[in-house]
């Protein structure tokens, strides 16, 4: 008798990545299951918690934290016990942490992806860059995005870098006042600024309107321009994919075959059910899909599971310039200063990006004033004033996997499910220490050209939110998780789709990278199934 | 701009305010012709549910004089009243420390606050920050970034006043001031900004 099974596969979390791959299958005919830990909630509520909200600048606030299915900033949801306290912001309900994302749609370049081999230091990608680049465009067409076809994304000046075989599916939006003004002077040195690929896209899109300068991509977008996960998890279903929420699964369960046989998920009342599939997709971020693997001792032959976790680990700027400039008209990212994003100083230290925040800064404005016991009619012209002038540079770094950079299920808490919560353990390299040097010396320049007064310049390292490594993808089954096409090497039918996989972190935001690797999981697994 | 003479408190008080407030505190202005806030010697509601529309109404005469306003809202007022008492109970004690050192120096102009604050205790300081604080920032307390939860309060979002000096140039984030890419060009107002 045939085996009989629940579907022919069976994807854990609705997030971006999960979501465009139970779409992609679901539309070839496939029959889909999304387990899904959170719950479903509208635009509106999420966009109400926010204007309610007493931290508004606490990105996790608007969103569901129940004991069930916690955020990532729930108490003993991460324990660190490295130097460096790592807390990215990770949501739960349907569609994922993009519900909060800025965004940020890069490629890799062909560099990126053989840092190894070019510079020396890290890892190669098992793939290159042109077996990825048909997916890029797939992707880019998914989300919407919105981006320039004739910059070099090196940061160089070049030719349009890195390739493409298709142009971007929108065009780019057009750079605030504050965006050129800071191009034209600081540019004037020499400094590349590279516009920023979105997917909050300025024209309709996918049943999605044209941005118009809300504001607020972070926490919410509250019209929907800026694409989240939610929008395919919603095609999936409507192409026939069945989603399942309050669903967290808590165990891979091994079948013959070195396969896997089933997952076993729980519900907030404490059901645990347990379903089949041909074929599994773990799509649960790149911190709660290590988890579910080592919980379930899965996948693990190389022992690389949970380890080589890599951020973008980062540090900040904020200066008042000397003229008015206006930040907050638009969205809130555009670009940046793209110079030390690829050349033969990879060799010594980490690649870096300078991005420029675009965020009505009224609220950080008022507190420095506030604290420094500015009030009345002074507090409000000074307001105007320094809220004209304010600039935010938010710098990123390139990372290198390590053995000792781990996620690991924690020993001491477990969630209201009894599912252990993690412990972290990251500490940032010398390859980056040294690229933090650099990017000091690049804040002094862009102070003075500015004529600026520093507000902060010494932040310390600081969460970037990129979730990276944990899964690696690797070229031999002793030295990482998953091959060149995302399946794990100890198991046939199971696929990992996040971040997690990348092993070589380049500088740029992971997640159209994660989502152009969904769907080429979709299109391997609809060839098996 | 408001010079520190008596003639000038009145220019602090709208007429439809100074008529409520009259009749408000009825014979008792009479009491104390000269103070400038004679519900600071008053007794307090010492829980939140005791608060009186009378105490709210105080606590907004102090705010529009701690933040240089005329007519802040009534409803944004009692909300912010309330949850400061909630932060901690001895709020109306330290309001009316903190009305009595302001009458006690004839704080008026608040563009003086730094020298006043220099010469008060740090409690008497802290209470003005915190009322000045609610109303500008829309909340009190202190926001943490990565944690679940943290001491702050909910006042308003749109109401609050860090909003109203840039509201021709920016916008209160979530809501729209205009169409796609108006972004481009800059505030009319910008040679004089
Ligand atoms: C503030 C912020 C800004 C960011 N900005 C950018 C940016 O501009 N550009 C960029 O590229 N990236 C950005 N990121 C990163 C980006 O959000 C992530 O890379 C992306 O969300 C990863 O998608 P995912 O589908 O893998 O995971 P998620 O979006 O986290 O989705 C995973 C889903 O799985 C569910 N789940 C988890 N565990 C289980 C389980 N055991 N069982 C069932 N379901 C489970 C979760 O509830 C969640 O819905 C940002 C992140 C943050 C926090």
């Amino acid at each position: 008798m045939a085996t009989q099974y629940d579907a022919d596969v069976i994807i854990i979390g609705s997030g971006a990545l999960g979501s465009n791959a139970a779409f992609e299958l679901a539309r070839k005919g496939k029959s889909v299951i999304i387990l899904e830990s959170g719950e479903r909630i509208p635009r509106w509520k999420i966009l109400e918690n926010f204007r309610t909200s007493s931290r508004k600048s606490n990105y996790n606030d608007p969103y569901p934290n129940a004991p069930w299915a916690p955020t990532s900033f729930d108490e003993n949801y991460i324990t660190n016990t490295g130097d460096f306290e790592f807390l990215p912001g990770m949501l739960r309900l349907v569609g994922g942490t993009t519900w909060h994302w800025a965004a940020a749609t890069w490629r890799y370049t062909p560099n990126d992806m053989k840092l190894k081999s070019t510079y020396g230091v890290g890892r190669d990608w098992p793939i290159d860059y042109d077996e990825l680049e048909p997916y890029y465009q797939r992707a880019e067409y998914a989300l919407g995005v919105a981006g320039s076809d004739t910059d070099d994304q090196n940061g160089q000046g070049g030719d349009p870098w890195p390739p493409r075989s298709e142009p971007y599916p929108v065009p780019p939006e057009a750079p605030s006042y504050y965006y050129q003004r800071l191009k034209e002077r600081i540019g004037a040195e020499g400094y590349h600024f590279i516009h920023e690929p979105n997917a909050r896209t300025n024209q309709p899109w996918d049943g999605r309107p044209a941005c118009s300068g809300n504001n607020n991509c972070m926490p919410v977008c509250p019209i929907g321009a800026m694409y989240s996960g939610d929008v395919h998890a919603s095609h999936a279903e409507a192409a026939g994919a069945r989603l399942l929420t309050d669903a967290t699964a808590y165990k891979l369960e091994k079948g013959d075959g070195g396969k896997i046989a089933a997952v076993h998920c729980r519900s907030s009342n404490g059901d645990d059910t347990r379903l089949t599939a041909k074929y599994f997709i773990v799509a649960a971020n790149g911190l709660e899909t290590p988890k579910l693997l080592l919980i379930s001792d899965v996948a693990n032959s190389s022992d690389q599971v949970g380890r080589n976790l890599m951020d973008h680990t980062g540090m900040g700027l904020q200066f008042l310039a000397d003229e008015p400039l206006w930040p907050g008209r638009g969205q809130i990212q555009e670009g940046g200063i793209f110079d030390w994003r690829d050349g033969d100083f990879r060799r010594q230290h980490a690649a870096i990006k300078h991005a420029l925040t675009n965020k009505v800064p009224n609220e950080a404005v008022t507190r420095r004033l506030l604290d420094d016991l500015i009030v009345g009619p002074t507090l409000d012209e000074r307001i105007r004033h320094d809220a004209a002038r304010w600039v935010d540079i938010s710098t990123t770094f390139e990372m290198l996997p390590h053995q000792s950079n781990t996620i690991r299920p924690s020993s001491t808490y477990k969630d209201a499910l009894g599912i252990p919560t993690m412990t972290v353990n990251y500490s940032v390299d010398n390859y980056v220490k040294r690229a933090g040097e650099v990017a000091k010396k690049d804040f002094a320049n862009f102070v003075r050209i500015m004529n600026g007064e520093v507000v902060e310049d010494d932040t310390g390292w600081q969460n970037r939110d990129h979730i990276m490594g944990t899964v690696i993808m690797g070229d031999t089954a002793e030295n990482s998780v998953v091959d060149g096409d995302c399946r794990t090497w100890d198991h046939a039918n199971l696929f990992l789709s996040t971040t997690g996989v990348i092993p070589a972190s380049g500088v740029i935001n992971p997640t159209l990278t994660g989502v152009a690797l969904s769907i080429r999981v979709a299109d391997t697994i609809a060839k098996e199934v | 701009m408001f010079p520190d003479t008596a003639s000038s408190k009145t220019t602090l008080l709208s007429p439809a305010r100074r008529l409520s407030r009259r009749q408000l505190l009825g014979g008792l202005l009479g009491l104390s012709a000269a103070s400038l806030m004679p519900w600071a010697t008053w007794a307090w509601a010492s829980e939140t549910h005791q608060v009186s529309e009378k105490e709210v109404a105080n606590f907004l005469a102090l705010s529009e004089r701690l933040t240089g306003r005329e007519s802040l809202d009534a409803k944004i007022a009692g909300r912010a009243y309330r949850v400061l008492m909630e932060a901690g109970e001895d709020f109306p004690a330290r309001q009316r420390q903190l009305a009595q050192a302001m009458e006690q120096a004839g704080l008026t102009d608040m563009r003086k606050f730094k020298a006043f604050a220099a010469a008060q205790d740090q409690t008497v300081v802290d209470t003005a920050m915190a009322i000045i604080s609610a109303w500008y920032l829309g909340y009190t307390g202190t926001p943490q970034g990565h944690s679940a939860t943290d001491d702050t309060r909910f006042v308003t979002y749109t109401g609050a006043l860090m909003f109203e000096p840039t509201i021709d140039a920016t916008v209160i984030p979530t809501y729209s001031r205009g169409r796609t890419n108006y972004w481009h060009t800059p505030p009319d107002t910008l040679a004089t900004d």
